[in-house]
C-alpha cells in the first residue's frame, strides 16, 4: 500500500536528510523504522504524511503521489491517514472528547454516528472517564492515547507514529506499544512506527528498518534490534 | 451546509470564550481605536455641517429690469435653471421684496410701509442657491449676460475667499478620516494577529488532521468578527450618550445659530451602525489575513 521508489531529500539549507530509499510496506504491517538522531526517520514521516516533498522519487500510498499533492488537497489525503506525535499535538482548547470528534467533523461524519464512534476509540484506548478532562489536565500517556484515539476514529488504513513514546516513561511506552498492537490486529491498520527506544522493539517483536545517515542499512523482518542489528 | 456554518460559529464562540485573556487583549485594541475614530467622525461630521451651513448661507441676489413682463420673466428663470452649478431659483416679486425688508429692520420698519402698493421702489428679484460655494463667481457672471438684470450680487471677494477656506477645511477632514480609519484597520489586524499568532501550532494540527483551509478559516473568522462587536459596544455607548449630553449641553449650536450641529437623531443612528461595521469589518478581515497566513506556514 505505501511505497518509496527511489526517493531522495535534500533539504533547502543542503542537508540531505534521504538518499534513493526505496521501499515497500503492504496492508496490514507493523514496521519500526529505527535509528540515530539525524538518520532520516522524521523526514521519511514528514515525506508520508504531505508535510516535505521529495526532491527525487516518489512516494505513493494506495497510488497516490503524495508529493504532488496541493496545498489545498493535501487535507482531504491526511484524512485517510492517522498521525501520532512525540508531542501529542493535542488541541489545547479543546476537551479530548472534543480533539477527536473533531477528526470525524472534518470528514463530515453525521452527529451521532461520531459521537457514537468518539466513545467507542475512547473506550478502546482506556480514556473514557477522561473526555471532559482538558489536555493540560492530562498525564503525558493519557495525552498520548487520547492522541492516538484521534488518530484512529476515522480508521484510518495507515497509521504513522513519531516517536509516539519518547516523552513517556518505560511502563507507559509498553502500555502504548500494547495498545498500538492491538490496533493493528482489531482494525488491520498498517502501522508505521519511528523510535530510538531498543526496548520496546525488542518486547514486542516486529519487522524493523534501520536507517542510517539516510540509507537503510538493514529491513529485518520481526526482528530484535539487538539480536539482529550493529 | 447550514450544519457548517452553525458549526463555524459555534466554533468562533468557544474559541472566544476558551481564549478569553487573547480575546480581551484584541476586543480592547478594537475599543481604543474605535473611540478616537469615533471622535474624529464627530468633529469632521459637525465640521463639515457647519461649513455646509456656512456655503447655504451664500446667495445671489439678482435685481430684474422694471417693465419686464411676466412671460419675459418666466424665460429668464428657465435660463438661470440651466446655468451649470445652480441649485434652486426662486422668483421674489417686488411686494416679497419689500415685506422681507421691512421684515429684517424689525420695528422700524413699519417706517417703510407707506412704500407698500404702487409707491413700491423696489424690483423683482431672483435668489440663487448654487450646488455649492464652487459655483457662486461663474454663475453670477453668467446671469449678469442675460438681458433685463439690473444687478447681480452675492457679496463679492470676501464670500469668495471665506468659501474657499470652508473648501479646504472640508478636504482637510476627508483626509483625516482617511488616514485614521487605515491606521484603525492596522492597529486592530495587527492585534488580532498577534491573538492569532499565540495558535500557530494549533492551526497546523487542524491541516495535520485532515481539516481543509476553508473547515479552519471560518470559525477564525467568526472569532474575529465576534472580538469585533464586543469592542465596539462601548464605543458605540460612549459616542451616543456622550454626543446627545453635549448637544443639550450646547442648546445643538456653537457660538452661533449659523454653527449648528448635527442634529441628534438620526446622526447617532448612523454613528452607531459605522462603529459596528467597522469593528466587525476590520475584526473579519483581520482575521482571514492571519489565519491564511499561518495556513500556509507549512504543508
Amino acid at each position: 500500500m505505501l511505497e518509496f521508489n527511489d526517493v531522495s531529500k535534500t533539504y533547502k539549507n543542503g542537508f540531505n536528510a534521504l538518499y534513493t530509499i526505496n521501499l515497500k510496506i503492504n496492508q496490514g504491517e507493523f514496521v519500526y523504522i529505527i535509528g540515530p538522531t539525524g538518520s532520516g526517520k522524521s523526514t521519511l514521516m514528514k515525506l508520508i504524511n504531505g508535510e516535505e516533498i521529495p526532491t527525487k522519487g516518489k512516494v505513493l500510498l494506495d497510488g497516490v503521489d503524495v508529493g504532488e499533492l496541493s496545498h489545498k488537497k493535501i487535507p482531504i489525503y491526511r484524512q485517510k491517514l492517522g498521525v501520532v506525535f512525540q508531542d501529542y499535538r493535542l488541541l489545547q482548547a479543546k476537551t479530548v472528547f472534543e480533539n477527536v470528534y473533531f477528526a470525524l467533523e472534518v470528514i463530515n461524519v453525521e452527529k451521532a454516528k461520531a459521537r457514537r464512534r468518539v466513545r467507542e476509540v475512547l473506550d478502546m484506548v482506556g480514556l473514557s472517564d477522561k473526555a471532559n478532562s482538558y489536555p493540560s489536565q492530562l498525564s503525558g500517556g493519557q495525552q498520548q492515547r487520547a492522541a492516538i484515539a484521534r488518530a484512529i476514529a476515522n480508521q484510518p488504513k495507515l497509521l504513522i507514529a513519531d516517536e509516539p513514546t519518547g516523552n513517556l516513561d518505560p511502563l507507559m511506552s509498553k502500555e502504548i506499544i500494547q495498545l498500538l498492537g492491538k490496533i493493528n490486529r482489531e482494525e488491520q491498520t498498517t502501522i508505521l512506527m519511528v523510535t530510538h527506544d531498543d526496548n520496546i522493539v525488542d518486547f514486542y517483536k516486529k519487522r524493523t528498518l534501520i536507517l542510517e545517515e539516510g540509507h537503510i542499512v538493514a529491513d529485518l523482518v520481526e526482528g530484535g534490534y539487538h539480536s539482529h542489528g550493529n | 451546509m447550514v450544519i457548517k456554518i452553525l458549526r463555524a460559529f459555534k466554533e468562533g464562540f468557544q474559541g472566544v470564550k476558551r481564549h478569553r485573556s487573547m480575546s480581551f487583549s484584541s476586543a480592547s485594541a478594537v475599543t481604543m481605536t474605535l473611540l478616537i475614530v469615533s471622535v474624529f467622525i464627530i468633529l469632521s461630521m459637525n465640521v463639515q455641517q457647519i461649513v455646509t451651513s456656512v456655503e447655504g448661507s451664500v446667495q445671489i441676489h439678482v435685481k430684474i429690469d422694471i417693465g419686464t413682463t411676466t412671460d419675459e420673466i418666466a424665460i429668464m428663470q428657465k435660463e438661470i435653471e440651466a446655468i451649470e452649478g445652480v441649485k434652486t431659483v426662486t422668483f421674489s416679486s417686488k411686494d416679497s421684496e419689500l415685506e422681507a425688508f421691512i421684515e429684517a429692520y424689525g420695528e422700524q420698519g413699519d417706517l417703510f410701509k407707506m412704500y407698500v402698493g404702487d409707491k413700491n421702489p423696489l424690483r423683482d428679484a431672483f435668489l440663487i442657491e448654487t450646488v455649492n460655494g464652487e459655483y457662486i463667481e461663474s454663475v453670477a457672471a453668467q446671469i449678469s449676460q442675460i438681458a433685463n438684470i439690473e444687478k447681480v450680487n452675492y457679496g463679492g471677494v470676501n464670500t469668495l475667499v471665506l468659501l474657499d477656506s470652508m473648501e479646504s477645511i472640508r478636504t482637510g477632514s476627508y483626509i483625516v478620516m482617511g488616514v485614521l480609519a487605515l491606521l484603525a484597520i492596522l492597529l486592530i489586524a495587527n492585534t488580532i494577529d498577534t491573538t492569532i499568532n499565540a495558535r500557530w501550532e494549533e492551526i497546523f494540527i487542524m491541516r495535520t488532521v485532515g481539516a481543509s483551509n476553508g473547515f479552519i478559516r471560518w470559525p477564525y473568522i467568526i472569532e474575529g468578527m465576534v472580538i469585533g462587536i464586543l469592542g465596539s459596544l462601548i464605543p458605540i455607548i460612549a459616542s451616543v450618550v456622550g454626543y446627545i449630553y453635549l448637544y443639550k449641553l450646547l442648546n445643538g449650536y456653537l457660538f452661533t445659530h449659523l454653527f449648528a450641529l448635527v442634529p441628534i437623531y438620526p446622526f447617532t443612528l448612523k454613528l452607531a451602525l459605522i462603529l459596528l461595521v467597522t469593528g466587525v469589518v476590520v475584526g473579519m478581515i483581520g482575521s482571514f489575513i492571519s489565519v491564511t497566513r499561518k495556513l500556509w506556514w507549512r504543508r
